[in-house]
This record gives structure tokens, sequence and C-alpha cells, in this order.
């Protein structure tokens, strides 16, 4: 009896847990006196639909990864960037089309050290979710001004627009989101000065 | 002690209650904290007002207020930095304004926006800029974009994240639309199977040498056994700001190698923007002379004289063979009739 009591506090709370985890559950249980009736009204949007950005707030840090003799090696993540496009085919004006491109200021010595270029940071985009229409793609992958070519000319590091994502026609892919992040790997000369080092990525959307 | 078993079972259900179902609530709302979404569109000052882009038509000397909206679609409030940089088209043809560290030397000079906005979650601001149109303007276009942009804290690579849109702006004056037609380099690529025709592939960097944004029209046309078949196809390339250019590559299929191929590029400069359309833009010509010679059809040629040529000799060897076994055998006979 006792016993009882003192466990009807702890009943009541596992039934309203789990009543919250699973809200249909309350309307499950039946001649239950209690049951509320949950109404939503969800309004009909008509407000137009926008093209955004989202970008996860954590910051990038580079570390020593692959260094050999000759090269010293620096990577990390480009934080997952998601473009989401809640317009319709009719918001969208002809020929539209939108991309995010990337590009880096040179790298300065926190202690006065010269500057490491902006050319010997390189990335590799990666589509995680490129959607249905198969009209979004990523940037090819741009190697820094140390390494050979992986494809003609693009040994030149993120100096200047190098594409993170885009499209060829804005219409074809309206309603839906896309994400993508990239390997980004700094590459010097073995005999790079030490100390800390810091450098600006800036990833632009424009339609 | 019968108290104690059951409570223990019970936390433990009410943890393992708490904790299937909300787990992946707790893994999506994590990474939200920390996402931010947003967007920035031309507007009015009661909201965005439905245009892709600001595009406007100024004398020297004009000072005209325009407005942007930041929309904050996240569920946290945050400051975006506002910035007014010269915009350009990248060798895709992608339009991007210059980066923070990089100084602007026109148009972007001519826009004054607020440093910073503060926007709440799902919130949309906007924010007023004056555009002054300097008293010394060079008639013609002076792209800018605009934008709003976080910039992350910490880490080795300092992240800013731009979302924005692209500010027009045409001074008055003489607008001198005017593009140029460099590198034309013509191939031709032949097919090795003798009974198709080849491809011209004609590659050009358009470049806008003029004041105005403009788009290269136009025609390439190859002309082979002297102009009596003539081959073409129209020609678009991608938009062009004052100063930028573009690789283009355009094929012409149904080529026959026959000699001299004549190839023709021919480009308009087509006025865009709100006004110029009745200014006239000479086209730009420029022709390329190549030579294909119709190799593979004078291998199979040349394979065909050759093989009638082995016929030939095979027929004549055989005859002459067949001539001297006859006469093998009339001699044979002759000298078994004649002398037993």
């Amino acid at each position: 009896m006792n016993a009882r009591n003192r466990l009807r506090p702890i009943v009541v709370g596992v039934v309203t847990v789990v009543a919250a985890a699973f809200p249909s559950a309350v309307r499950a249980e039946p001649g239950d006196s209690t049951d509320v009736e949950v109404t939503v009204d969800i309004p009909e949007i008509e407000e137009p639909g926008v093209l955004a950005l989202s970008i996860a707030g954590n910051a990038v840090t580079l570390r020593e990864n692959g260094s050999d003799l000759l090269v010293r090696q620096f990577t990390g993540t480009l934080p997952t960037v998601t473009v989401t496009d809640t317009r319709t085919a009719d918001e969208v004006p002809a020929g539209a089309s939108w991309a995010v491109l990337g590009s880096s200021s040179p790298f300065t010595g926190a202690a006065g050290q010269p500057s490491i270029s902006a050319g010997h940071l390189g990335w590799k985009p990666r589509l995680i979710d490129g959607g249905d229409s198969g009209q979004v793609t990523e940037g090819e992958e741009v190697v820094t001004v140390i390494d050979d070519p992986t494809q003609p000319g693009n040994n030149v590091g993120l100096t200047d627009q190098e594409l993170l994502v885009s499209t060829y026609d804005s219409a074809e892919v309206v309603g839906d989101s896309y994400t993508v992040n990239a390997d980004l790997y700094l590459r010097t000369p073995a005999d790079v000065a030490a100390g800390s080092y810091r450098g600006t990525l800036t990833i632009s959307l424009f339609e | 002690m019968t108290v104690h078993l059951p409570r223990r079972a019970l936390t433990a259900l009410l943890v393992a209650a708490l904790a299937i179902p909300l787990t992946p609530d707790v893994a999506t709302a994590e990474p939200n904290r920390a996402t931010l979404t947003w967007t920035v569109q031309p507007a009015a000052v009661g909201g965005p007002d439905g245009r892709r882009w600001i595009e406007r038509d100024l004398d020297p000397g004009a000072v005209v207020t325009e407005h942007l909206a930041v929309r904050n679609l996240s569920d946290a409030s945050a400051v975006f930095a506002l910035s007014a940089a010269d915009g350009y088209l990248t060798d895709k043809g992608r339009f991007n304004m210059l980066a923070s560290d990089q100084p602007s030397k026109d148009g972007g000079t001519w826009i004054a926006v607020q440093k910073t906005v503060t926007v709440a979650a799902s919130e949309t601001k906007v924010v007023p800029f004056t555009i002054t149109v300097p008293r010394n303007a060079i008639p013609g276009d002076h792209p800018a974009g605009i934008a709003a942009s976080v910039v992350s804290g910490a880490g080795t690579v300092q992240l800013e994240s731009r979302v924005g849109f692209r500010v027009l702006l045409r001074a008055g004056g003489a607008l001198r639309p005017a593009l140029s037609a460099d590198h034309v380099g013509v191939r031709y690529e032949r097919s090795w199977n003798p009974l198709r025709s080849g491809t011209i592939h004609v590659t050009y960097v358009a470049a806008n040498t003029g004041n105005v944004r403009v788009e290269p029209r136009g025609r390439a046309e190859v002309a082979e056994l002297f102009g009596a078949h003539v081959r073409g196809r129209d020609v678009a390339g991608s938009e062009l700001l004052p100063g930028s250019n573009h690789t283009t590559d355009v094929r012409i299929g149904g080529v026959w190698a026959v000699g001299r191929l004549k190839t023709t590029l021919t480009l308009t400069p087509s006025i865009l923007g709100t006004t110029g359309t009745s200014t006239v833009a000479a086209p730009t010509t420029v022709t390329v002379t190549t030579w294909a010679l119709p190799w593979a059809q004078l291998v199979l040629t040349a394979a065909v004289v050759a093989l009638a040529l082995a016929l030939r000799t095979a027929v004549r060897l055989r005859r002459r063979r067949m001539t001297r076994m006859l006469e093998l055998a009339r001699e044979e006979g002759r000298r078994s009739a004649g002398c037993p």
C-alpha cells in the first residue's frame, strides 16, 4: 500500500514522459477520460519562397596530418553548407542560376612571420545531398601550388573564386535543399616558419 | 527492499523511455543550435519586393536609397555583417563580389550600408543603404554586390559565409557596347569512318571591351568547296560584364574534309539591362581558314585501288599459269600421239 503510493508519482512520471515522447499514445488509450484533443491550424504559405544558405557554426581548425620530409600538410573539413530553395518554379526568373563560391585570403602569421599565400590551401568539395534532380553538382577539386595538377591547371589553390556547389538552372532545382562540405588541406614546404597562422575562407551564395 | 527493486527497474525504464524516443531529436537539435540559415533579398521599406537583384540607371552625382531584407531562418538570433563590394563574373560566368580583404575600386565604393544588423529568430529586417554616384562617374556599368555575412570566430581558418545579391549600377552617358572575339581556334575533328562527315570545333574568347553588360549573340559558319556548301549554327554566350571575358566552344557537325574550310564567326553584343536597347552595336567578325584533307577517304580509295590491282595481278597470274598448263598438256598429247 505504502509502496504503491510512493510508486504512483513515478508511474505518472513515466506515463507523462512516454506521452510526451509519443503524442499519439495519449489518444490511443481507450476510455481515457483525460483525452486531450490537439488541433493545429497550418495556414497556407503565401509568402514567396527564398533561396537561403545554412552553415554549421563550428570553426575550421586544420591539424597536421600526413606531413613528410618535404611537405607539411594540415587537413580539416569545411563545415557543412546547405542551400535551401523554397521557391516555386514560377518565382525563379528565367535563366537564373545560383552558385556557392569560395576563396581564401593569405594565411598571416600571428608573430609577424611571412604569410602563406592562399595558393597553398586546396579543397575537394563533396556533395552530401544533391537532391533528386541531379542538376546540382559540386565544384571540382583544387590542389595547391606545390602539388602536381590532378586536372589540367587545377594546382592554383583557393586564390580565385572556386566553385563549391552550383546549378545551371535554378528553376529545375527549386523546392529542395542541397548539402555539401569539402576536405580542406594546407600544404607548405617543410621549412615554413613555425607559429600560428590564420586565414579567412569566404563562402558566397549569389544568384 | 520490495520497493527499491521496482523503483530501480522503473528508473531504468524511465531512462530508456527518455533515451529512445528523444535521441533523434537531440541529435538534430544539437547541430541546429550551431547552424545558421539566412537569406538576403532586395526590398522596399515594407519588406522583400520580389526583385531578383537591384538594377539602377543613375546620373552622375545622383544619391538614392535602396533597401535589403535580411531574413534569419534559424531558431536563434544572430548578428550579420553587412558589406558591399565590386561585383564581377568568374571565368565560369558566376557572379561574385570581392572578398573583404580586397579593396573595391568601382561600384562597391558607391554603396554605403550600416556595418551590422541583429536579426531575431525567424525574423526579417529591412535595412536601407544609399548609392552615391560620383560626379565624374564614367558612363556605363559599375557592377557591385551587397551581402550579409557571418564569420566563425575560432579556428585556423576563419570562415566568412555570405549571401547576397547583385547591385548593377549604370551611370548615365554614352553607352558603348563592344565585343571582341579573341583567340579564335578552329579544329577539324575527322571521323575515321570514310562514309561519315566530321565536326568543326570553334573555340573563342568573347571579351566585353565596351562599357555595358552584354550578351554575345551571333553565328558560326563553315564554308567548304569554295563556298558551295555552308553549314553553321547560332551561338549565344553567357552574359559579360565590362572587362570580363568568357571562353566558348562551338561544334558544327556534318562537315566533309575536302580541302579549304573557311570558318566565320560573327558576334553582336546584345545589351542587357533596362536601357540602351536603341544603341546599335557593330558586330565583330573573325574568319579563319583551315585545310582539311580527306585522309579517311584517300585511305579508302588507296585501299580500293590496291585491292583492284591485286585482283588483276592474281587473275593475270592464274591465266598465265593456265595457259602454261594447257601448253604443257598439248605438248604431252602431241608427244604421246606423234612419237610412240
